[in-house]
């Protein structure tokens, strides 16, 4: 048996804010196998970007409060040093962004940017780093990379921008890529020449993946695991076959139902989701989707449902739409 | 039901002079039809020019050259006087909710602007027209009346713009990328609500969006734009089962349904080519397989399929080319 790569262990995350305690992310637990894809999917506000930039600490200190483990290869993230850090960020574990253009420095070329992880974390010369760029470009799809060098961001297509970051954070081959919503800007061609691209360069260096998303589409094509999160928890985790062909919690399913489907006949009314997610600042004493679902019982305002293991996948609902029994 | 249509648009083209004195045309000799009811689905990617296409219609600026004619009325070749009072016939709804609305008016000065600047009815029965609106959209009027933009969620400020929209009962509907900026289970909310409302009421949509599965859940027919230009046009589920421009084959196949998984292949590379300096003929030729000589050297008409299914492409798809991936 592999062990996992990545363990979270418990991990909350609250900001003090001047409109209260905001729980942002909630007992969240979960275990990255090496090679493997983890999807992990929400709406606006459910925490899920919280959460993957609070693996890489990469939240204020002054306002965020952390518990919980982070373990990576056995060493707790959560209890490193700010230099121990340094080197994991960028190199073992790497990250990119929704948004290419405010994440890429608007005054520095392509070949700067890249350098300067290629210098910081491997100390390569000009003429190796200058090497290593172009090569890393060729590979993400960028077409005469050598020109594209001296180029900088704003000259970059929205693609080729998304492209350049995945070659900063593929530089130092991580074993790990945390990807925060990496195509949710970007046309659907683009969008899928960018999947189809992560998951080659993952069957190539071997690296697990992070994969944070909106759209349950696209995780369904990438992820080998989706993971559901509503109000800063995991409400529902799977692997992604078995998530398709059922839902266990009842969010999940609504999610899923709620969107239409490109390549169905044009049905009637979606199955939309009456009422609106929970207040982070106020998360009620029962399940956090209570007030919204249709299976709702008595017992679902009283205490937070805990998560439940079934053979290979785990649901935190006391009212499951499937007969687990 | 007239044989005159609800907005005839004819060899609408818009364009700009860059600072450099080049000029770009988003929007390249476009010309359509939209029913009475119905509602027409623009898609095509960032820079397609389907959101200058629509403020074209609104003339927000007018359009470099063509017409635009609402229920057979010219709206472009008008005193500025006669145009003003056509579109009122035409409203729009846009893309982000929040900043379409002015955050120091309340919600119901806000929904009650068009009546103001009509100078329409009294203050009792404007103030219940309001109410109505408000209702009609999904809310408790008294709840939301004094509320400002800020109080409200994305949601829920679309819903505004929507019922500021119907205020002055228009012919035409545009809107511009509605749901783009909206959670899954809200979207569904405001598709829903479109829905009711256009079964209530009689007015036309067009309704434009980069997102096809939105499309195929709303729309009548579909228009499928390339930089600038309309390449396909037809039924909603003609164009989805049996599309005839490989560049719709290529967008519809970039899309997964759920649980789909993804190909090893992407199904169109390359970017967007640069409106300075577009291909010349056909403008999808550069990322195309099926590209020859011809298609450098003539920009393709839009040609029927059928009656009501028409695309411009010299090497259009046959029938089993075109067939999708099964659905799940």
């Amino acid at each position: 048996m592999t062990e996992p790569l990545l363990q979270v262990r418990d991990l909350s995350i609250r900001f003090d804010t001047p409109r209260g305690l905001v729980h942002a992310v909630n007992n969240v637990s979960f275990n990255l196998m090496p090679g493997r894809t983890l999807a992990i999917v929400g709406e606006s506000g459910s925490g899920k970007s919280v959460l993957s930039r609070a693996i890489l600490r990469l939240l204020p200190d002054a306002t965020a409060r952390r518990s919980g483990q982070i373990l990576f290869d056995g060493k707790d993230l959560a209890s490193l040093g700010e230099a121990e850090l340094r080197k994991v960020r960028g190199k073992d574990i790497a990250m990119i962004f929704q948004d290419p253009m405010s994440s890429l420095n608007p005054v520095l070329t392509i070949e700067r940017q890249i350098g300067e992880v290629l210098e910081l974390h491997l100390g390569l010369a000009a003429a190796a780093r200058r090497q290593r760029t172009i090569e890393l470009l060729t590979s993400v799809g960028i077409a005469s990379a050598e020109q594209r060098l001296k180029e900088y961001p704003h000259q970059l297509s929205g693609g080729l921008r998304q492209r350049v970051m995945i070659a900063m954070a593929l530089a130092c081959r991580p074993r790990i890529l945390i990807a925060d919503e990496p195509t949710t800007a970007l046309d659907v061609t683009i969008q899928m020449q960018i999947l189809v691209l992560l998951k080659r360069q993952q069957r190539e260096t071997g690296m697990s993946m992070i994969f944070i998303s909106h759209d349950l589409a696209a995780v369904g094509g990438i992820a080998d695991e989706v993971a559901v999160m509503y109000g800063g928890r995991f409400v529902e985790q799977a692997p992604t076959e078995r998530f398709f062909k059922t839902r266990l919690m009842p969010y999940s399913e609504a999610l899923l139902k709620a969107r239409p489907n490109p390549f169905a006949p044009r049905g009637a009314r979606l199955e939309a989701i009456a009422g609106r997610p929970p207040d982070l600042t106020a998360l009620p004493p029962g399940c956090s989707f209570a007030a919204r679902c249709t299976h709702q019982q008595p017992d679902c305002l009283r205490s937070v449902p805990p998560m439940t293991a079934l053979s290979d996948r785990r649901y935190a609902c006391f009212h499951p739409l499937v007969s687990v029994a | 039901m007239t044989d005159i249509p609800a907005l005839e648009v004819s060899h609408l083209v818009r364009n700009f002079r860059r600072p450099d004195r080049r000029v770009v045309t988003p929007v390249d000799d476009v010309s359509f039809t939209l029913a009475h009811d119905e509602t027409l689905g623009l898609v095509g990617e960032s820079g397609c020019g389907k959101s200058t296409l629509a403020r074209a219609l609104m003339q927000l600026p007018p359009p470099t050259a063509g017409t635009v004619k609402i229920s057979g009325e010219d709206l472009t070749h008008q005193s500025a006087s006669a145009r003003r009072e056509l579109r009122r016939k035409l409203q729009m709804v846009f893309q982000d909710p929040i900043s379409s609305l002015n955050p120091r008016r309340r919600i119901a000065d806000v929904v009650a602007e068009p009546l103001e600047i009509w100078g329409m009815g009294g203050a009792e029965q404007n103030r219940q027209h309001v109410i109505d609106a408000l209702s009609e959209v999904g809310f408790d009027a008294e709840t939301v009346w004094s509320r400002r933009p800020h109080e409200m969620s994305g949601g829920q400020c679309q819903r505004v713009a929507i019922a500021r929209a119907l205020m002055l009962e228009p012919k035409v509907l545009v809107l511009d990328e509605p749901v783009s900026a909206l959670d899954v289970s809200v979207q569904a909310q405001i598709l829903n609500l479109l829905l009711d409302i256009k079964s209530r009421r009689s007015f036309s949509m067009i309704f434009i969006s980069h997102d096809l599965a939105v499309i195929r859940n709303i729309c009548d027919r579909v228009a499928v734009m390339y930089l600038g230009r309309i390449v396909e046009i037809g039924k909603t589920e003609d164009v989805y089962r049996n599309p005839q421009h490989p560049y719709t084959k290529a967008l519809l196949g970039s899309v997964l349904a759920p649980g789909q998984k993804l190909p090893d292949e992407e199904v169109l590379s390359g970017d967007l080519p640069s409106l300075i300096d577009p291909p010349s003929g056909c403008r999808f030729r550069t990322r195309c397989t099926r590209a020859t000589e011809r298609c450098a050297a003539e920009a393709p008409q839009l040609t029927a399929k059928d009656a009501e299914h028409f695309a411009a492409c010299h090497h259009r798809l046959g029938r089993n080319e075109a067939a999708q991936r099964p659905s799940i």
